[in-house]
């Protein structure tokens, strides 16, 4: 019995003491000491992150920047830490000062040199990287970027990271419209860095790239109508394996997408010449290979039957074999055209004949004067497709059907289509088969619907024997009505 | 022998009523003949084509192709070695009109070099969509394509 | 001995006479196809009787076309394609279906003109005139309805447009507009009301108002040109008999139509159009040329109460024709001796002709005398020469006038 007494003030008794030992130490940390996380000093990061696909999969500050959960923290000197942590970019100098020690594992805020490897840490790691159905190459790619050479090895650390694209803690997924690699938001991110001339200079870089693809077909598709198939900087470019392409690849970065152009192009004498500027040879303002002000050219052939419309009505009196006709045409198709002497003349220069240049005169002769023929016979099937196809609407909206002409017309639109592309071999003899196939076809169309028309003709002449057969039966009528008049009816008595 | 003027009168309104009765029936021979020209059916088809004949399947080739008008929209017809398939011929990249190539039995479009499967589908090139695909069906021997 | 010929209508008549009182229905043909008309019974009378070839004409054709048209969205503008260019001669009855249309509206104007001037709808013909009145109306509703049947893109959009105002009288508004297009907008069921409105409702309506129209002016016979009351009985020898002697008049006339009618469908067809697209609106959609003045007059009167206001106006016209004889209860029948009903009739006639030619002309551009004029929704021409432009626009240009224009536009792009 008594040693049950005991046993229970024993337990009493260390309860007891157990209770004053917490309260006490309790007391002596909330006298001096407190406990706090990361978002307590850092709370604008923090933000920045929760709304990040990091802060969406888990990862926390430690990810990155090491040290621990928790910690505890001087009370007195928290104020002061707090303010330090909220006055950007002084940190660093201060260090020792403003802040505590974050724990053995601190990493602290990285050089911009060693962020690439930092993400790298997971990025790079497969089995981190594969639940998520991440490439990890992305490091491997930066460092053979134009970016990554110059940080590497140049040690300039002036270059783009991974944070100034992807932003240092409100990391978003590219598909999302807010994020920074969003294709519609990449050209501004990277304007940047790339129309500031303090960075480009250095680098001897153009700072006009971005202002220029916005203003290109590309740019205007993608801002402008909304067009996300459109290429943006990085589909040329790469994205993190961003570097320009050199003369020999602009045609292969072209040909991703106009791959049809690219094969034609092989075909023509140009693609012979190493140093050609491919592409940018004819669809730039100039042959700067900076120039990223790549325009449109091709006008759809319904625009240009309302270019050929609006033609028509301005001169009625011409047909579209007339110069006038062809040369008003021209002035106002619809995205404008580009004259040939514009481009053939960026190397085909007369001008630009001194020394050895001198031998090649006769070939620039025949250069500009097959870029003239190239020039008038796709001009020639613009207009003519127009005329075709605006005559078969307009017959077929009157009174006979055109059916078998649409289907023709149809036919003919591929043609000049296919002309559009076939045009980059430069090899005027096939392009002249491939326009005379085309003439043959509208012609075949015209002749088509001509005689479709004849066959009205008959009811115009008809109306001559309708009306004689109809004037001799009234005026029969009209004698016959007089006599009986005169037989049936008394004149009123006056 | 003269005629007494009585007489000359009396064929002279003979010639007129003659003239009069031969003219109406012209004139009602003119308009009930068309009427019934018009009413005379036309075989060869109604007004509206949903369904359009396009040839037998005796004379059609495996892995021939055909391309024809169906309502106004250009169809392109294929035999294949499962049967008949009809898509719209008209590519989905920039409006040109496809062609079969039995060589690599896909269809391609002339313009940009882009090729469907004989499904329809994309294989490569710029189109951003399938051909739409038409029914095509095989009655009595003879194939049609309904829109 | 008689012959065959004989022999078989004496059999007919015969088999007619024991069983029907034949002698009275012999008479009674008898007397109206020998009728005498009044002895002045002149040109300006045809119309009357035109009106009337033409309505069969229309019957006729329309029946034809009906054979091979059909009122739905998909099928009706194909099938229309089908008649014009498939069906043996199915574009002339097309043709002369549209064209008669527009004849049988111009014959019922002028038949209506010639009975106002010549003041034969006074006493005791006033219900003649009446009845006239109604078949008047009856015809713009038949070609209003029959405009929307090819399903093109110029009929769609100007039923869009012409029933659009029936939506702007007060209260019932919305709800007639909703109920004459049976939707919110014009569809397949709009189609289908105005298909059984235009070939099945509207003829039985205009056959039996003919019809009583026609009865009415035979039973009374035409009037003369003295006053009313003081009508003296012609010789009954002086009179022109209507068989056969009018009729031979008659039939001069439908011979001379006849052919205008050819003519004009084989000269100036009707085109099929484009099919309707209700998302796409053509520019400057005008009505038939017997809507111009009031598509014209309406423009005028803009705003929530203006638009009731010229629907009230645009209204007074067709009132006013209906009880025309009970306002003027004059005797004197001859223009010259009731000055103010034909000064009213002459200013009615052209007003309407002012109003039609605005409208016609409205939202176009005229070149004439080698100056471009530009020709505003008001029908005001404006001479394109910048300097020009500029001080006319200043001068009309009043604060509401932007506002109408915005308004008329919106209105007619829908």
């Amino acid at each position: 019995m008594s040693f049950k007494i005991v046993k229970y003030c024993m337990l009493y008794v260390s309860g007891l003491l157990t209770l004053i030992l917490c309260v006490g130490i309790t007391w002596g940390e909330m006298a001096d000491s407190q406990k706090v996380l990361c978002a307590d000093c850092h709370d604008k990061e923090d933000a920045e992150m929760a709304k990040s696909v990091h802060a969406a999969a888990g990862i926390d500050c430690r990810t990155c920047h090491g040290g621990e959960k928790i910690y505890s923290v001087e009370r007195t000197d928290l104020e002061s830490y707090r303010q330090a942590a909220s006055e950007p970019e002084n940190s660093s100098s201060n260090k020792i000062v403003t802040s505590f020690d974050h724990g053995e594992t601190f990493q602290g805020k990285p050089l911009r040199k060693e962020i690439p490897e930092r993400c790298g840490n997971c990025h790079s790691d497969v089995a981190k990287m594969n639940p998520y159905g991440l490439p990890t190459d992305q490091l491997a790619q930066y460092r053979l970027s134009g970016h990554g050479q110059s940080l590497f090895t140049k040690n300039n650390d002036r270059v783009a990271v991974c944070t100034d694209c992807h932003d240092t803690h409100a990391v978003l997924e590219s598909k999302d419209p807010d994020s920074s690699v969003c294709p519609k938001n990449i050209p501004a991110t990277c304007e940047r860095c790339h129309s500031d001339p303090s960075i480009m200079d250095a680098s001897n870089l153009s700072i006009r790239v971005v202002e220029e693809y916005i203003a290109s077909v590309h740019g205007q598709g993608l801002l402008e109508e909304g067009d996300m198939g459109m290429p943006t900087c990085s589909t040329c470019h790469g994205s993190h394996s961003a570097i320009p392409p050199g003369y020999r690849d602009v045609g292969h970065v072209c040909g991703r997408c106009h791959q049809q152009e690219e094969q034609y192009f092989m075909e023509s004498p140009h693609a012979k010449f190493p140093l050609f500027p491919r592409c940018v040879g004819c669809h730039t303002r100039s042959v700067d290979k900076r120039d990223h002000l790549i325009s449109k050219v091709v006008a759809s052939p319904e625009a240009n039957k309302k270019t050929y419309l609006a033609v028509r009505r301005t001169l009625p009196d011409t047909t579209i074999d007339d110069s006038t006709f062809q040369e008003e045409f021209v002035i106002r198709r619809e995205p404008p055209v580009q004259h040939y002497e514009r481009y053939c003349r960026h190397c085909h220069d007369p001008s630009k004949q001194v020394g050895h240049r001198t031998w090649f005169a006769e070939l620039d002769e025949k250069a500009m004067q097959e870029g003239k023929e190239l020039y008038q016979l796709v001009r020639y099937a613009e207009i003519g497709y127009a005329a075709v196809a605006t005559r078969v609407e307009e017959v077929g909206r009157g009174i006979i059907l055109v059916q078998d002409e649409a289907l023709m017309a149809e036919d003919l639109r591929t043609k000049l289509v296919g002309l559009g592309t076939m045009q980059h071999t430069l090899n005027l003899e096939n392009l002249k088969k491939e326009i005379d196939e085309f003439v043959a076809l509208a012609d075949q169309i015209d002749q088509s619907l001509d005689k479709k028309l004849r066959h009205l003709w008959w009811r115009h002449w008809a109306l001559i024997p309708i009306w004689a057969f109809l004037i001799i039966f009234t005026i029969a009528l009209w004698i016959k009505y007089k006599r009986l008049k005169t037989k049936w009816v008394t004149p009123l008595p006056e | 022998m003269p005629l007494s003027p009585e007489e000359s009168t009396a064929t002279r309104r003979g010639f007129l009523d003659w003239i009069i009765y031969s003219c109406s029936t012209i004139l009602g021979g003119t308009i009930i003949l068309p009427a019934v020209a018009y009413l005379w059916p036309v075989t060869k088809s109604g007004p509206v084509k949903v369904r359009e004949e396009i040839g037998e399947a005796a004379n059609w080739n495996i892995w021939g192709a055909k391309k024809v008008s169906v309502g106004n929209k250009p169809v392109l017809v294929i035999r294949t070695d499962k049967g008949f398939v009809a898509f719209s011929a008209v590519c989905t990249h920039l409006g040109c009109l496809v062609e079969f190539n039995p060589v690599k039995q896909n269809i391609i479009c002339p313009c940009h070099a882009a090729s469907f499967d004989i499904e329809g589908k994309v294989e490569g090139g710029p189109p951003p969509r399938p051909l739409a695909a038409y029914k095509v069906s095989e009655v009595q021997g003879k194939v049609f394509v309904s829109t | 001995m008689p012959g065959r010929k004989e022999r078989i209508i004496n059999y007919f008549n015969h088999y007619l006479d024991e069983r029907y009182n034949m002698p009275v229905a012999r008479d009674f043909i008898d007397k109206q196809m020998h009728k005498r008309l009044p002895p002045h019974t002149g040109w300006p009378h045809v119309f009357g009787s035109l009106s009337l070839i033409l309505f069969l004409s229309q019957i006729i054709t329309g029946i034809l076309l009906l054979i091979y048209y059909r009122p739905t969205p998909e099928e009706a503008h194909k099938s229309i394609q089908y008649i014009t260019a498939d069906v043996h001669f199915g574009w002339l009855y097309r043709q002369v279906h549209a064209w008669g249309a527009t004849l049988m509206i111009l014959a019922v104007i002028l038949h209506m003109a010639r009975t106002f001037f010549m003041g034969t709808y006074k006493k005791p013909r006033e219900l003649t005139w009446v009845i006239g009145v109604i078949i008047f109306i009856v015809t713009i509703v038949f070609g209003f309805t029959g405009y929307l049947l090819p399903w093109n893109q110029l009929s769609y959009w100007a039923t869009t447009v012409g029933t659009e105002i029936s939506g702007a009288i007060p209260i019932v508004g919305p709800w007639m507009k909703t109920f004459i297009l049976g939707s919110e907008n014009v569809s397949g069921e709009t189609l289908s009301r105005f298909f059984t409105v235009h070939v099945i409702i509207l003829p039985w309506i205009l056959f039996f108002l003919v019809a009583i129209h026609l009865v009415l002016m035979r039973s009374q016979n035409l009037a003369t040109m003295e006053p009313v009351g003081e009508e003296r009985p012609t010789p009954p020898e002086c009179g022109i008999p209507f068989w056969p002697v009018h009729l031979a008049k008659e039939g001069c006339v439908t011979l001379i139509v006849l052919g205008i009618l050819v003519t004009l469908s084989v000269l100036s067809p009707w085109e099929i159009g484009e099919p309707a697209d209700p998302l796409q609106t053509p520019e400057a959609i005008k009505p038939e040329w017997y809507f111009l003045p009031t598509y014209q007059l309406l423009k005028y009167f803009t705003g929530p109460m203006g638009k009731i206001l010229g629907i009230g106006v645009s209204m007074v016209p067709f009132v006013l024709l209906l009880v025309w004889p009970y306002l003027d209860r004059s005797k004197p029948r001859h223009p010259k001796q009731r000055p103010i009903s034909t000064t009213i009739g002459v200013a009615a006639l052209i007003l309407a002709l002012f109003f039609g030619v605005l409208g016609h002309f409205s939202e176009s551009h005229l070149t004439l005398l080698g100056q471009t004029y530009e020709i505003d929704v008001y029908g005001v021409p404006h001479r394109i020469d910048r300097e020009t432009a500029v001080q006319v626009g200043e001068e009309t240009d009043h604060p509401e006038k932007g506002m109408h224009d915005q308004e008329h536009r919106t209105k007619n792009t829908f």
